[in-house]
């Protein structure tokens, strides 16, 4: 079960990493909104984004089958995967067919949810996440907390520490950009003699058959270049009609990830490099149940905005969301796999509408989060809930019955010692003051008034 | 595995979509001198532009390290170079990217090996946005190419900018 008051509770124990977190990620909110008010037409390319993603998860199928026959075309050998089980099997069998031992990773959602590094590493696998993030997060023994900023929630001096002991790096060395050269000459070295490159997949081409690969550092296609195995391992929803369809998600993606106007690689892998192999995996792991009665969700491309963006990440922490994404759609995601957490985590939301605001593909995620509310409610957990609400609900319905309560709680509040009143509230009134009544009736003092 | 693709495909379906595509309803950014704004952008993106041949941008820059110009005539069985000299299909105003495809003719390694980029671009082939650039391009002819947009970059340590994560630290933009 998750617990992502109580969780968010313990990050915030730590005042000076919560401000920290909430500052920076704000700061990434506010260089988005600057990429995004540089385009004169982009909640115009948010709509057509929208549109073309409706479109094709209507017709995903079609689109999935395109692409594999184009893909083999190419060159591309092409796998499909019912679960998590089930990719991992098939990465594992291209693995031993080419004897590999060693393999560099660059980001992938996907392999995250599927759980693929521990499976791999308890069969004698070295697996190097070779993104920085990650490879962080990695030597740290940590999680990652956000899925564009895996390692948002360490601050320098930590990262400082976990290299030191991990990479003998100098104690208290702490500047980020002798700790970046120091992690680019670890994984230079594991680059060279890597037996097999493993990468997500941001977009699949169904008319070119190929993928792309969106990066900042050049780690996927460094070590696509040099491995001869390729395994790109994506989500059935990764398809898009074609490269022309590109057009519209490379000028949304960086922009609402990072305030980029485009990330500094985005590469296409439409071919096996010469000598090589090219495996793409594809996994249904879930989406297709998805699809029936919230394909919303499945339009995702992963930017992270709404994370950015939303009061109660920004100030509880990746880790209190339990899960691999995390923020408003990884609440969304995670409450409809899951009704057993989605009490905590549907709560774990303001309803302010900000994610939808920023959503580059307009998912309707406050939407999808008050659904999951809803649901939540029907649980045991939330009898008392449901009967103080339908008590206030039969309170409202008459006007006598409000003024009486009005008067009873003007009383209460005359007679009765503060800290009782303060208490009334429960879990709400510990950071809030319980509101007092006001003296007298307003429509006595609009009476007044009036004259 | 044949099992798992047709209960996937059972599911979702493989009929033809009925229906056209959507089109785009807006009309793109456009840019009056597209040179400044591609210089602009690529500049943010923490390369640079220097309006002058890239043969004089590397004399200028006389670098201690090999050199290879894919331009000219090389040995594809070569060590990735220091400095590697590539020449843009076109450049991309609104986000400083520049389209490369080796076509195989050298290999893929040498792009992210290498440790500074210079790149050839014809000014007049620099378009206004993705959309354009993505119609220029003969995209069923790829095997592998990238739109490059400044050097490699992480910001994954307290977000602060460090170029050079991995691949090339510097990235110059000269005129062909």
């Amino acid at each position: 079960m998750i617990d992502h008051a109580g969780a968010a509770a313990e990050f915030l124990g730590d005042r000076t990493r919560a401000k920290r977190h909430d500052e920076a990620l704000w700061f990434v909110r506010q260089k988005r909104d600057a990429a995004a008010g540089s385009l004169p037409e982009w909640e115009a390319l948010r709509s057509h984004a929208q549109r073309i993603k409706e479109h094709t998860l209507a017709h995903l199928g079609y689109y999935l089958e395109r692409f594999e026959t184009n893909a083999r075309a190419n060159g591309i050998e092409v796998y499909w995967a019912r679960d998590a089980a089930e990719c991992n099997a098939i990465v594992e069998r291209l693995l031993a067919e080419e004897g590999a031992r060693s393999i560099v990773k660059s980001k992938s959602m996907l392999t995250e949810e599927c759980g693929l590094n521990p499976y791999l590493e308890a069969r004698g696998y070295e697996v190097t996440d070779t993104d920085l993030g990650e490879r962080i997060i990695q030597l740290a023994g940590d999680r990652p907390s956000h899925i564009v900023l895996p390692a948002i929630h360490l601050s320098k001096e930590e990262v400082g520490t976990v290299f030191h002991e991990t990479m003998g790096t100098p104690e208290g060395l702490s500047d980020p950009e002798a700790l970046t050269r120091a992690a680019r000459r670890d994984l230079r070295g594991r680059f060279l003699c890597a037996d097999a490159a493993i990468t997500g997949v941001n977009f699949a081409l169904a008319e070119e058959g190929g993928i792309v690969v969106c990066t900042n550092e050049g780690n996927a296609d460094l070590g696509c270049a040099i491995a001869p195995l390729h395994i790109a391992c994506m989500g059935i929803e990764k398809v898009i009609p074609s490269a022309r369809e590109l057009g519209v998600f490379t000028r949304l993606l960086a922009r609402s990830a990072t305030g980029q106007a485009i990330t500094a690689y985005t590469s296409h892998f439409h071919a096996p490099r010469p000598g090589g192999r090219l495996a793409v995996v594809i996994v249904d792991n879930g989406r297709s149940e998805r699809l029936r009665n919230e394909s919303e969700l499945l339009r995702c491309i992963r930017c992270g905005a709404c994370m950015n963006t939303c009061p109660v990440y920004r100030r509880s922490g990746g880790h209190s969301y339990g899960s691999v994404t995390p923020g408003p759609v990884g609440s969304a995601l995670r409450a409809s796999a899951d009704p057993a957490d989605a009490g905590s985590l549907a709560f774990a939301c303001t309803l302010c509408g900000s994610c939808d605001a920023v959503c580059p593909v307009r998912i309707p995620l406050h939407e999808r989060l008050r659904i999951a509310r809803e649901a939540a409610l029907a649980a045991p957990t939330y009898a008392p809930k449901r009967r103080i609400l339908k008590l206030a609900a039969w309170v409202v319905r008459d006007p006598r019955r409000l003024e009486w309560t009005a008067w009873l709680w003007r009383l209460a509040d005359r007679i009765l010692p503060g800290w009782i009143l303060e208490r009334l509230g429960g879990p709400w009134s510990r950071e809030r003051t319980f509101p007092r009544p006001a003296p007298r009736r307003f429509s006595e003092m609009m009476e007044e008034r009036n004259g | 595995m044949a099992n798992a693709k047709s209960q996937i495909l059972a599911h979702l379906g493989t009929t033809p979509p009925p229906e056209p595509l959507p089109e785009p309803d807006y009309t793109p950014l456009a840019f009056d001198d597209p040179l400044s704004a591609f210089a602009r952008a690529l500049e943010a993106a923490g390369g640079e532009l220097r309006r002058e041949k890239v043969d004089e941008i590397l004399t200028n820059i006389n670098p201690k390290g090999s050199v290879i110009d894919i331009r000219k005539s090389f040995d594809p069985e070569a060590d990735p170079p220091a400095v590697l000299i590539l020449a843009a299909r076109l450049g991309v105003a609104e986000n400083g990217a520049v389209w490369i495809d080796p076509q195989e003719r050298y290999p893929r390694r040498w792009i992210p090996l290498a440790e500074m980029i210079l790149i050839a671009l014809d000014p007049a082939a620099i378009v206004a946005t993705m959309h354009e650039a993505y119609a220029a391009i003969e995209t069923d002819r790829i095997r592998y190419g990238v739109f490059l947009s400044g050097p490699s970059k992480t910001a994954d340590i307290e977000q602060s900018l460090v170029l050079g994560a991995h691949g090339a630290g510097t990235l110059i933009v000269g005129l062909r």
